[in-house]
């Protein structure tokens, strides 16, 4: 015999009564104070919520009544004896024994690395490339036309020297994706406050600044740059970007549980954080592709290297803004394209599709779909 | 005086709040938990357990209230919300002439899922198995969120805060605990006095703070020889994200604790009424405190904070009535079984008004 005090609410009126409740075995019988039993019913088709924290223990009944009380001993005793919530009372289990609660939160840092360091970039990588390219042309399209009415010049280079440059363009592209050459094209325009810098949009348009032109000495270290952004192109680096992003945020939203309270607001920094290390990761991948391409033509990855080291002389005034940064430092990628030509054998890693991400982690004003240099 | 209880003298009672944060904490750990490894299909049961937890932990003179809400139906809205939200980023991202239109359907969209979220809480509420019912008319929410919405910037945004006032009307005067409807005769006044306080506060703050500032970046430039850029950064991530939050905060708790003393004291239930005595000052410090408590906990005092936050609400709202808190009759049409009313179950959807 199961027994205990409870508050009875019949449903029709707000009024509590206190009664008694007995279970034998097979129903559950209330009786009122003067002992005298009022309501029998068949355990079965009564319904008890789920055990939650201390708060009181409920007892929905049949006839619409509610039972509440503070004795959860004799609740776990009757859930018990009648198998209700069987399925339910492990989640009561991990909320009620700190070591498994310790464990969960272990668990949750461990899924949080994993998401964000390989899920998400795995993810959008395998879906970006079910995305057919076409897509991105009138986003890309729109893009360039505001750059060239709020930063870009009509470019000042003359025809015979434009022509040099688009075949070390379709060099590069037959190269590095020709399978689907068709797709990329080169723009030339003045930078203007950009000054020397070359970017890519996500359909396949290169755009070069004539300061960036003018800044290079020779072919090679234009060809290095156009392979990085077409290796931007090829890569899908702007839709992944998107698509990290929006996993990202979809994330967030999980762990805090909407969008517009305070701890969401202060998920901004580590979002931040999360997408600059992935834009770095792409900025690597990129320079690793190009570098890859000079070694392979026998180049070495000077070239690279002395066109990165002079735009980045040429912009002065460029913050060091380490995590906050979208790209790596230069000292950092001419760091990296050093060490691939001291390892040979790392050049095929460069040709894969997947190339593991590696962890970094950041910001600058960016126009949605696009990869500078 | 109500005619019904001529010699009655009003009594108060206090909401209490008793959830306990290191409690509130481990549900919290567990919900985020099977959240993750469940790629967020257990959110749905997730926001039951933790409804579950906050309604049972609100008591009034002994007894809980008690959150009713079943996971399918908040699973069903939150795959409505995301299915919105995709398209929006994917239509945003590829065709951003598009966004627009996608923006207004959405417009037509949101009164509905307004209507059906006011409809979802309160039916699925109930204290002493008296359940609440939102009253509201679908009509009312497209008027509210929808036309009065619409017209706001052709009167320059003067009308906002008489809109504000028309949102929290659809709110209170629409709900009903049982058989008894509420009522509410509140006014757009204090709204535009809310509105208007914030306004002048806020315009000061911000020349005061500008000249402050700049002011200040002269003299540090000057002395320290430091780089324009480093003190460019500083200068611009100081001012304008942890400035421009701090001001906008208080405005947010001014208006708050002004509105919603008056909401709360103009509504009725029967001859229910409420008393409620927020301060700007507190909500702000709460709010401030909460903040960088998340920040430094890394995320960990979040649970903490919410629970801060609500106890600091529900114990500064309190109820008087002349009728005894036992007397309330349940609504004589609706279903009071554990299935609840299947028309109101059909989505769940949480928006923040």
């Amino acid at each position: 015999m199961i027994h205990f005090a409870a508050d009875y609410f019949d449903g029709r009126t707000s009024r509590a009564y206190r009664v008694r409740v007995a279970f034998d075995g097979g129903a559950v019988v209330l009786s009122d104070d003067m002992q005298d039993s009022f309501y029998k019913v068949e355990y079965g088709s009564i319904h008890i919520d789920p055990a939650l924290g201390r708060t009181k223990r409920l007892i929905r009944l049949p006839n619409g009544a509610l039972l509440e009380t503070h004795d959860h001993e004799a609740v776990n005793a009757l859930e018990t004896a009648t198998g209700i919530n069987r399925s339910w009372n492990w989640v009561h289990y991990l909320e009620t024994h700190r070591m498994a609660v310790a464990v969960c939160t272990f668990l949750i840092v461990v899924a949080l690395f994993g998401l964000i360091g390989y899920v998400i970039p795995y993810a959008a990588n395998y879906a970006a490339r079910t995305v057919p390219l076409h897509v991105t042309r009138s986003v890309s399209k729109q893009a360039l036309k505001m750059f060239d009415e709020r930063f870009l010049g009509p470019s000042a280079l003359n025809d015979e020297r434009k022509g040099e440059i688009t075949s070390l363009f379709g060099q590069a592209v037959s190269r590095i994706d020709p399978a689907h050459a068709v797709n990329y094209t080169i723009v030339f325009r003045r930078g203007m406050q950009f000054g020397a810098n070359a970017f890519a949009l996500p359909s396949g348009i290169v755009v070069v600044t004539d300061e960036l032109v003018a800044l290079s000495d020779d072919d090679d270290e234009l060809a290095a740059i156009f392979a990085h952004e077409i290796s931007h192109v090829k890569r899908r680096h702007a839709l992944r970007s998107i698509l990290q992003s929006t996993g990202v945020f979809f994330l967030v939203t999980l762990l805090t549980g909407d969008v517009t309270s305070t701890a969401s607001f202060a998920s901004f920094l580590p979002v931040l954080l999360i997408e600059n290390g992935y834009s770095r990761d792409f900025e690597r991948e990129a320079d690793h592709e190009a570098g890859a391409l000079l070694i392979a033509r026998g180049k070495g990855t000077r070239p690279f290297q002395n066109i990165l080291q002079k735009i980045d002389t040429s912009h002065p005034r460029t913050l060091k803004l380490g995590v906050f940064s979208t790209h790596p430092e230069t000292v950092q990628r001419i760091e990296g394209l050093k060490k691939l030509e001291q390892a040979p054998g790392k050049q095929d890693r460069s040709s894969r599709d997947h190339l593991p991400p590696e962890k970094v982690i950041c910001y600058n004003a960016r126009v949605p779909g696009q990869e500078t240099l | 005086m109500d005619p019904d209880y001529p010699s009655a003298a009003p009594k108060t009672y206090s909401f209490e709040f008793t959830a306990s944060a290191s409690e509130y904490f481990r549900i919290w750990m567990v919900n985020l938990f099977l959240t993750i490894i469940t790629l967020g299909i257990y959110a749905a049961w997730a926001k039951v357990r933790t409804r579950r937890y906050i309604w049972a932990n609100t008591n009034l003179a002994g007894h809980p209230f008690t959150f009713h809400g079943r996971p399918a139906a908040i699973l069903k809205g939150n795959l409505i919300i995301a299915g919105m939200f995709i398209t929006y980023v994917a239509t945003k991202k590829f065709e951003p002439v598009m966004a627009g239109a996608l923006f207004v359907i959405f417009g037509f969209i949101f009164p509905f899922l307004v209507y059906k979220s006011l409809r979802f809480n309160a039916h699925n509420t109930s204290y002493r198995n008296i359940r609440f019912r939102f009253l509201g008319r679908l009509r009312e929410s497209y008027e509210t969120y929808l036309l009065f919405a619409g017209i706001l910037p052709c009167t320059l945004f003067i009308f906002f805060p008489a809109w504000q006032f028309y949102k929290k009307r659809f709110f209170f005067n629409n709900l009903a605990f049982g058989a008894t409807a509420s009522s509410f005769s509140g006014s757009r006044g204090p709204f535009y006095r809310a509105y208007f306080i914030a306004a002048i506060t806020g315009i000061s703050a911000f020349v005061f703070f500008n000249w402050a500032g700049s002011y200040w970046f002269q003299r540090l430039s000057l002395s320290t020889g430091a780089s324009p850029g480093t003190v460019n950064l500083i200068y611009t991530l100081f001012f304008s994200s942890f400035l421009a939050a701090i001001i906008l905060y208080t405005l947010q708790a001014a208006i708050y604790a002004i509105t919603m003393n008056h909401c709360w004291s103009q509504t009725r239930f029967g001859s229910l009424r409420f008393r409620s005595t927020f301060t700007a000052r507190r909500l702000l410090f709460i709010r401030i405190t909460n903040i960088a408590a998340i920040v430094f906990s890394l995320g960990l005092l979040i649970p903490w904070a919410k629970i801060r936050r609500l106890k600091y609400i529900l114990e500064n709202l309190s109820v008087v009535s002349l009728q005894d808190l036992d007397t309330f009759s349940g609504s004589p049409g609706s279903d009071q079984t554990a299935l609840g009313d299947a028309a109101t179950d059909f989505i769940g959807i949480e928006i923040g008004l």
